[in-house]
Formats: structure tokens, sequence, C-alpha cells
């Protein structure tokens, strides 16, 4: 029996890292917001890599945090080490990493979401969503429940139509031995939606002190890494450490040996895994020339002995993975606590989602992380912060928020998925994005403060702050136009020892600042009237000025390709009726059903001819249209 | 969604023959409105890919021509859609009669390069193949021919797909060990990014020093007549133009002593300046057309010196000789009518050919003309195809090359990798310009807007 057991605004299924941020965003915008998890000790729960951040991450983690989202503030209250990664190839591909205490970063969450105004946390599984006129009405629990939502967020992960697999055994599970949802899918599926099959993978966790560390190599964290949100003014102490250390040939003789006992080569597991993440066995087939493979060992908290092993996802039962293990140098006697686990599960095939993150088919219907087809906590967490907001636009009447590939890497991933879709759960990468050298980490601020606030979710007060921060970079780069040097020994003998030119006549600094070589910090000997400036004014100087170039040929770049943009493709345009398109184009034009041209151009299926085509045909709809009138 | 569109395709102007091209979904029905064919049948009736002679007639009774006509249906035609062509007499009222009536069935009269627009949208070529046939139409001669006629079969992109991969593959690599840092990917090498972006900017140059090469197939390949006074340079010019005596135009301005002259010869057309006359002067002005001449002869990939075999070498003679050390050049014995002074010892290791001519009679004039042939195109190369002729394409290419240019000196300097690989993703960007793999409205437009009407 059915039972109206309450009435919201937005109800969020999941509260892993994209439905907190979902259900934070939509209660912070005075949504009453229900967030429902399988188990409530699964909220913010890492079942994988124990760390937030890394390359194209630890950017979207930045940009969260200038949008007024919660993870980069978990991210540092749980860091035990912080990791630059790139250092010297260049700001545009720096990334941060922190190791998170798994067990810290999850009750910091939970915390949060208790605390919020407008929020309910709620242990149950949903098993339908009820739509009326192609309009969301509400959910189904497991038990019967009904709960009335105008809006509800799919955050489901791993948990929708959970399967693990482990060699030849295989079970119905979510992550982490969490209970599968189960009904959901159907119900979906008979919306309309078109669903897919994923896969992901995890590595074995070992017991620490049955680890012979001797053999590896340390790994220490970074001391003066700026943190990840731009609220968090101390950093954490690094206070672990992670090891490196390698497979051997013995390894690959095993997994050879063993290959045939893989449920990837028996058709055990059907689901599309990453290219990107490959399990050991994976790397040891289709790198055979590869004599070793890196491998790093990382601490899952501070108080557990258990260790993760980066690098040693598999899917082989459970005696050859002990096998492989223990051919591995310093884990010779190593201590298995859990085993590495494959797990599938369901998701939409995001080309049913406008770029607002809300079904095509159905109003009110959103969809954020694993669920569209990503991988990753950080791109979990990005949707579902854009999915919560723009539920409560909608609910509010408000215009949606799209974010565009010029100005964010969530604006990116999102483009990426609604555009294109995705064969393999989507990663995002620092090559995903033509803009990186403006799209940095350090100034998610500067991009998307002022989208926050206008949204609601960063305060009159932050906001402030930031646009003073900007004011202080500007007026430093404007004095330091006009400080001169003069030719000295002193001066020289910097140039030289940084592989520079040494000056024969004075100059202006930021000519000298230019030089590659050279940066803001190392002059200030030689800038008397050098203000006192935060190291976040300072790093926003040196960048600007040393890039100044190739920051504003991109700034073009981007105004340019937001020409492109701004050509919209009416709706009412029938794809299949222009025959000049090819036949591919044509059926993807109908999905997708692009705003603008420029997305248009980015359909794969869609070729440069076929823009062209469209572009004639625009030309000539207009012309006939103002010939009719 | 598309208009039926005619035009007529044919130079405007009086001509034997006009062709008056039709394309779009009623072409067959339209032509076949006016046109009957002599055998009584209706022209939809007949089999496509075959010409019929019969009357055109303007729907009111009035037989306007007798002519030809063919047809064929899409999507094996030029457009990719239903053609007819009425192959008339051609005279520029008739032409716009006919055109005057397909307008009033309902065809919409062709906007510029529109049938080659519809053969590029309809997939019939790309967008470097569409800019070839650009350059079919407004060929001169059969080299420029043969050259854009290997471009259409795609040559100039199989060329840059080659310098687009190596390119491709230093950006995978860098990306690579940017993105996954615990992979253990190998190190991005700059000695291999400078290896790779040399390899690759040398053959981007190649390319573009082949636009020069393009650009003398297209405009023709600049020769200077050289020698002292009187030696008979001018009336050499005009015994090699022969009979296109027209086609002597003097260059904008008077003043300006150098006469310049488009000549066909075989397969090549050559711009030939005749110039003043190379000699020790105090003389203000005269000073002036010499250096002029100089200038002349610096653009010139050929100078064809002239001598007088009646008289003995002076200074001047060696003046001459002096000032073709730099290029290839020809000794022309002008006035071999005449009783021969001239001692040209030593002349065969000066000059690549030495002929006897006389500008009067007309000896030699045949033998000149071929070693110009001979010599200009051993200068012009021989290697048809992937060389790029336009304006557009050379612009492309030439940014591409600043970029990978300016990648190399960042690297050097020591900029950081990440903006480095900016500069070769442009440079990528600007190569796929060219064969069309980034498609911006405005390169599109820019290239149709260079189409005359039925083209």
């Amino acid at each position: 029996m059915s039972f109206l057991a309450g009435e919201f605004d937005v109800a969020v299924i999941g509260a892993g890292h994209a439905g907190i941020e979902a259900a934070l965003a939509a209660a912070r915008l005075k949504m009453k917001t229900i967030c429902f998890s399988i188990n409530l000790d699964a909220v913010g729960n890492m079942p994988c890599n124990p760390a937030i951040g890394g390359t194209g991450k630890g950017q979207l983690v930045r940009e969260i945090d200038a949008l007024g989202g919660e993870m980069a503030k978990a991210a540092d209250f749980s860091c035990i080490q912080y990791r630059i990664l790139n250092r010297g190839k260049g700001p545009a591909v720096h990334s941060l990493r922190a190791q998170a205490d798994r067990e810290t970063y999850k009750i910091y969450m939970k915390h949060a979401l208790e605390m919020q105004e407008n929020l309910v946390l709620s242990q149950n599984e949903i098993v339908a969503v009820n739509v009326k006129n192609g309009k969301t009405e509400g959910v189904y629990t497991a038990m019967g429940a009904y709960y009335k939502a105008k809006a509800v967020i799919i955050c489901s992960g791993t948990f929708l139509g959970g399967k693990v697999i482990i060699g030849e055994y295989s079970k119905e599970s979510g992550p982490d031995g969490m209970h599968p949802a189960k009904g959901l899918t159907a119900s979906l599926k008979a919306l309309g939606l078109e669903m897919m099959r994923f896969k992901t993978g995890t590595p074995v966790r070992i017991l620490k002190r049955s680890i012979d560390f001797s053999k590896m190599e340390i790994q220490e964290g970074e001391e003066g890494a700026i943190p990840f949100s731009f609220e968090t003014k101390t950093a954490t102490k690094n206070a672990a450490a992670c090891h490196l250390t390698y497979t051997t040939q013995k390894t690959n003789e095993i997994i050879r040996k063993n290959l045939h006992r893989s449920p990837l080569f028996s058709g055990l597991i059907e689901g599309i895994g990453p290219r990107y993440c490959p399990s050991i066995e994976d790397k040891v087939v289709r790198f055979a020339n590869k004599e070793r493979h890196q491998l790093f060992i990382e601490p899952m908290g501070l108080n557990t002995e258990e260790m993760y092993v980066q690098g040693l996802s598999s899917s082989l039962p459970e005696d050859v993975q002990a096998e492989v293990l223990h051919s591995v140098l310093g884990l010779e006697h190593a201590q298995v606590m859990r085993s590495a686990y494959a797990i599938e599960y369901d998701c939409v095939n995001p080309l049913e989602l406008y770029p607002t993150l809300e079904a095509k088919k159905v109003s009110g219907l959103f969809g954020a992380g694993q669920f569209n087809g990503t991988s990753g906590y950080e791109e979990a967490a990005a949707q579902g912060l854009i999915a919560g907001i723009n539920a409560a636009l909608k609910i509010k009447g408000e215009p949606p928020l799209i974010l565009d590939r010029a100005g964010s890497y969530i604006g990116t991933l999102i483009d990426d998925l609604v555009t294109k879709g995705t064969k393999e759960p989507y990663r995002m990468m620092t090559s995903r994005s033509e803009y990186r050298l403006i799209l940095r980490e350090d100034n998610a601020d500067e991009r998307l403060c002022g989208i926050g606030f206008k949204v609601g979710l960063i305060s009159r007060e932050r906001y402030a702050r930031v646009l003073k921060k900007y004011e202080a970079v500007d007026e430093e780069i404007k004095r330091l136009t006009k400080v001169g040097v003069s030719e000295s020994d002193e001066l020289n003998k910097l140039l030289t020892d940084a592989g520079s030119t040494p000056i024969t006549t004075g100059c202006r600094l930021i000519d000298l600042m230019k030089r590659p070589q050279l940066s803001y910090e190392m002059l200030a000997p030689f800038d008397a009237e050098r203000p006192a400036q935060p190291p976040e004014v300072r790093e926003q100087v040196d960048i600007r000025v040393r890039y100044e170039g190739y920051i504003s040929r991109q700034l073009k770049e981007a105004e340019q390709f937001r020409s492109m943009e701004n050509v919209t493709l009416p709706e009412d345009i029938i794809y299949r009726e222009i025959t000049s398109l090819r036949l591919e184009a044509r059926e993807k034009l109908e999905k997708v059903k692009p705003r603008s041209l420029g997305q248009a151009s980015r359909i794969s299926g869609v070729s440069p001819a076929d823009i062209a085509v469209l572009i004639v045909f625009l030309d000539q709809r207009r012309k006939e249209r103002n010939k009719k009138q | 969604m598309s208009h039926t569109i005619a035009a007529c395709s044919t130079a405007p102007g009086t001509g034997a023959i006009g062709i008056v091209r039709i394309s779009g979904p009623e072409a067959l029905d339209a032509a076949g409105f006016f046109f009957r064919p002599k055998n009584g049948l209706r022209l939809q009736e007949l089999k496509q890919h075959t010409v019929y002679y019969g009357e055109f007639n303007d729907g009111d009774g009035n037989t306007l021509d007798l002519c030809n006509i063919f047809y064929a249906k899409g999507p094996g035609t030029y457009t990719g859609e239903d053609i007819a062509e009425i192959y008339c007499h051609g005279s520029k009222a008739l032409i716009a009669e006919i055109l005057r009536c397909l307008f009033g069935y309902g065809v919409r009269p062709a906007e510029p390069g529109e049938f080659t627009k519809r053969a590029f949208v309809n997939g019939k070529m790309d967008l470097a193949e569409a800019e070839a046939v650009i350059d079919l139409i407004s060929s001169e001669n059969s080299s420029a021919v043969k050259n854009a006629a290997a471009q259409l079969k795609g040559a100039l992109s199989g060329r840059l797909k080659d310098i687009r991969d190596r390119l491709l593959n230093l950006v995978s690599h860098f990306y690579a060990v940017v993105d996954f840092p615990d992979e253990g990917v190998d190190p991005f090498l700059l000695d291999e990014a400078f290896n790779a972006l040399n390899v690759s900017a040398g053959k981007l140059e190649e390319l573009t020093e082949s636009f020069g090469r393009g650009q003398l197939l297209t405009e023709g390949i600049p020769v200077s007549i050289l020698g002292k006074p009187n030696v008979g340079k001018s009336s050499l010019l005009n015994s090699l133009c022969g009979e296109d005596r027209d086609i002597v135009t003097p260059v904008a301005g008077t003043t300006r002593d150098v006469i310049e002259a488009r000549l066909k010869m075989s397969d090549l057309i050559i711009r030939v300046m005749d110039t003043a006359g190379i000699r020790e002067s105090a003389d203000e002005i005269e000073k002036i057309g010499i250096e002029r001449a100089k200038s002349a002869l610096e653009s010139s990939r050929l100078a064809i010196c002239v001598f007088d075999a009646s008289l003995p070498l002076d200074d001047n003679d060696r003046k001459v000789t002096g000032l073709c050390r730099e290029i290839p050049a020809i000794a022309a014995i002008n006035k071999s009518d005449l009783k021969k002074v001239i001692n040209t010892d030593g002349f065969d290791s000066l000059f690549r050919q030495v002929i006897e001519v006389s500008a009067v009679t007309g000896d030699g004039i045949k033998a000149l003309t071929d070693a110009i042939i001979r010599e200009t195109r051993a200068e012009s190369g021989d290697s048809w195809g992937g060389i790029i002729t336009n304006v557009r394409q050379e612009n492309a290419l030439k940014e591409a090359l600043l970029c990978l240019k300016q990648a190399e000196s960042s690297l050097r300097s020591g900029m950081t990798p990440d903006a480095v690989i900016l500069d070769i993703e442009e440079a990528l960007s600007k190569l796929g310009e060219i064969t069309g793999e980034t498609v911006r409205e405005e390169i599109v437009n820019n290239i149709f807007s260079r189409f005359c009407v039925g083209k």
C-alpha cells in the first residue's frame, strides 16, 4: 500500500558526491529538499581512491567552490596530504590533489547535510519516479511510501542495478558491500529514457603492517600548497605519506597464465569500462612490452591501517589477485583486507539530457554523476551542483544556469556529455579543454564567483572579497608597468644565474618579468616600492604578466567560440528532412537537438561539411523567410 | 528543401555556344517544359547522360533556338542534384531569353558559386577540393589546370595529413604525461618536441614555398629582357609576342620604363618584362630606369640577355652579363641577319643557352621560345599537386608556420610546455582550416564569395 509520506520541492536520489552537492544547492536556494540514500553510512563515501583532485579534477573542485559547492571545503577538512601535480609544466596544467581521510570526509559531509536548513536526509531505496503528462510529480520508496516532488535529481552512482564481479563470482550489489538499487531502472526505461550499462573497478585494500616499505620509494606531501577552497585559510599539515612501488616480471607471468579466468575474457562482464583507468590485467595485455607497472600505496585515513593500492584494479579471481599482489616489490607478504572488484551499473545515455542536466523527455527529472555516464567524485559533484541549481531555478521559474566551455571545466564536462555522449565512463582531463590557460585552478574564483553570487550560493561578502582581490591584481600590474630598473651587477648576476641574458641599459621591470626564467618573486629585491600582497594576489600578478600573450590569445579564441555559440538553431528545425545532410548527421542532430551552431559542430558524426550545410541552410531559410515577408 | 536554380555557365559575351545550367529537383521538368526533342518524345521519357537535339520553345509557341540538351539525375552529378544543360547559340540576348523563360517557370537565378556550393553541401567535394574548382575555373593555362586537378584529387590534403599527424602525436604525448601522472608514461622530452617542430616547420615551409610556385602557374613566370641600349630588346619582345600584340600592356604609370607582356608559351604563362637599356649614365632619369631594370631582374626567374651580333662586346655588355650572375639567363645574340662581329667566347659558361636570333627576320625566335620554356619549366618545378595556389590557403599555412616558430622559440626560451602546446594546437587548427577540418562560418562564406555566377 502506498501512502503520502511528504511533500517536497526537490527530491535527490543518492547521497554520494553528486547527491550531496545537488541536495545542498537546492536547499540553500530555499527549496524544500529531501535526499535519499540506501544507507546513511554511505553518505559521501569514497568507494575507490581516497583522494580528491588531480589533473583536470583539481580545476573542477576549485570551480565547485567558486560556485558555492561543498566538496573543496570537505577535501581541505579531511586532507592528510597535498600534492601539486605537473609542477614545471605550467599553470594551465597545475592540479592539486589531496589524499583524504575517508572517514573524516564522510563525517564532514553527512554533518553538512544534517545541519543544512530546508534539507532532510532519509535512508530509503527509491524504486520509481512518478511522472504525469511528461512532468515529474514524485518518487516511490521500496517500502511503498510516496514523496511528492516538483523536481527529482537522480544521483544513483554504481548502486543502480549494481553487480559486483570477482573472477567467476558475481553478486547483485552496490559499492563497498551496500545493497543495490533494483527497481528504478525499469521505471526510467518505462519513461522512454535510453539506459546504458557501464563498468568500473577498484583495487585491493591491504593491511599496512604487512607491507615492506623499505623496498619502496616514499612520496611526501608538499608544504605550502594553496588549499582547494578559496575560503580555507590555513592548509592542513601533511600527516601521511604515499609510497611508490612496481610490479615485476612475475606479475606479468601470473596474469598471462590466468587470463582465461578473467570475467572480461569469459564474457561475464557486459558493461563498458573506462580506457583511462585500466585494470592490471588490461595493462599487461595491452602493453605487453612493458616490463613493470607503477603502483602507489595510499593510506585510507589516519585512524586505520587499511591501505589502497593504486594501479592494481582487477576483476581476477581472489586467489589470482593474492598471487599478483605478492609478486609486487614490498608486497610479498601483504595481507588482503578487501579484494579488488569490478562493478557494473546502469546509467542513462547523457544525450537524453539538456545542458541543464534535465531529461529532454521528462520535465523536472534531472541526472548527475555516474548516472550520467561519468566517473570520478569531482565530475559527479560538479554535475550535482549544476543539477541542484537548475532544479531550483526551474521551480522558481528563472532561466537555467548553463556554463560554457570557454568559461569553465564544468561547462566543458557537461557540454561534452550532452553533445557527444560517451561510450565509456567519462573522466575530466586537461586535454578536454581548449581554453586551459584561462581556465586555471588559480582563477576559478575570478571566473565563477560572480555567477555563484548571482545564483545565490555565494555570499555578498565573499564575492566582494573576490572583486577586491582582482582589483589588487590589476592595480599591482598597473604599478609594475611604471617601475624601471637600471643595470647593476646584482641584477645581472640574478639574470645570468637564472639562465637569462644580462641587461646593458635600464628597462621596465615588467619586461624582465616576462622572461620565462624569471618571476615576480625573483625580482622583488629590485622593486623597492613593492607593496605587501597576499600570496594569491602575487600568484595572479605573476601568471598574468608571464603568460600575457598566450592569455590574450585564448581570450580572443573564447570570444570567437562564443560567436558560434550565439548562432542559435531554432528548435523547429526538422533535421530528418534536410536531405543534404549525411544520414548519420541527420540522426545525430535529431537526437541531440543542439542549441547552437557551435554545439552542433561538436557532435561526433556531424562533419565540418554538415556544419557548412547547416550554415547554408540557415542562410537560405533566413532568405526565404525574408522573401515571404 | 532546395530550390531549382539556373544560370548561364559560359563566359559573358558573344560566343559560338552558350550553356545554360539548371540544377535542382525541378531541373528536368523545367527544361522539359520548354525543350522539345526532335524525335517527338518528351525529355522526361529519354535516357539520361545523352545529348539530344531539338527546339527551345518559349512556352507561347515561339521557337527561340534549335539547340542541344543534356540531363542527368542526382546524386551522380556535379552538384549532386538533377542537372539539365542547354547548349544554345552563344547570343547574349538568346541566353537572357532562355533564362527568363526558366525563371518564369519558377526556377531561381543561381547566386555566385551556388552550383559548387551545392556540390560541397551535398558532400561531392571537401573544402580544399571546392577551392581547387575555383582555381581550375580561373586557370589560364594547362599547367595550372593540372595542378588544380591534382588538388581536386586530394593531393594537398594528403601532404597536410602527414604534418598534422606528427603534431597531433606530439600534443597527445604531452597530454598523456599531464593527465596520467601516475601511469608511468614516458616523459615528455623537449628534444622530441624540438624535433617534431622542426620537421613539421620544414615541411610547412616547403609547402609555403610551393605557393610561390603555384602563383607562378596562375599568374605567370616573370622573365626579364636585359641589354644595353639599342640591342633590339623591344623588337625582340614584339617578335616573341607574335600575333598577340594587343596583350603588350605598359605597366601602370608611363614614367616606369619596364614594359610587361603576358605570353602563353606551350602550357606556361610567361610574363616578359622589357627593361631600360643598361649603361653607365649620368642622366638622373636614366639612372632611375636602370634601377628599375635591376629590380625587375630581382623578381625574375629567368633573364634574357640581349646582345648585338654586329658589334663587339663592350663595357655595357659586360655590365649586363654581370647583372645576370644571380639568376639563370639565356643569351640572345640579336641581329643575326647582320654581319657577325661579336665574340661570344666564354658565353657557354655564363649562360644556360646561347641563341642567335633576328627580331627583323624572325630567325631563331622559335629556338628562343623553346629555350625560355625549357628553362622556366626547370625553375618552376614539375611536381604538380600538393601545391598551394590560393591566398587563403597560403595565409593559413603561414599562420600555422608562425605558430610552430612561436612554439619553438617559446620552448627554447624556457616557456612552460602548457603554453607551447597551445601554439601547436593553434597550428593544427590553422592546418585544419585548409582541409576544412575546422569550419568557421566566415571561412565557408569567404570561399564561396569567390565564385562567379554559373560555376
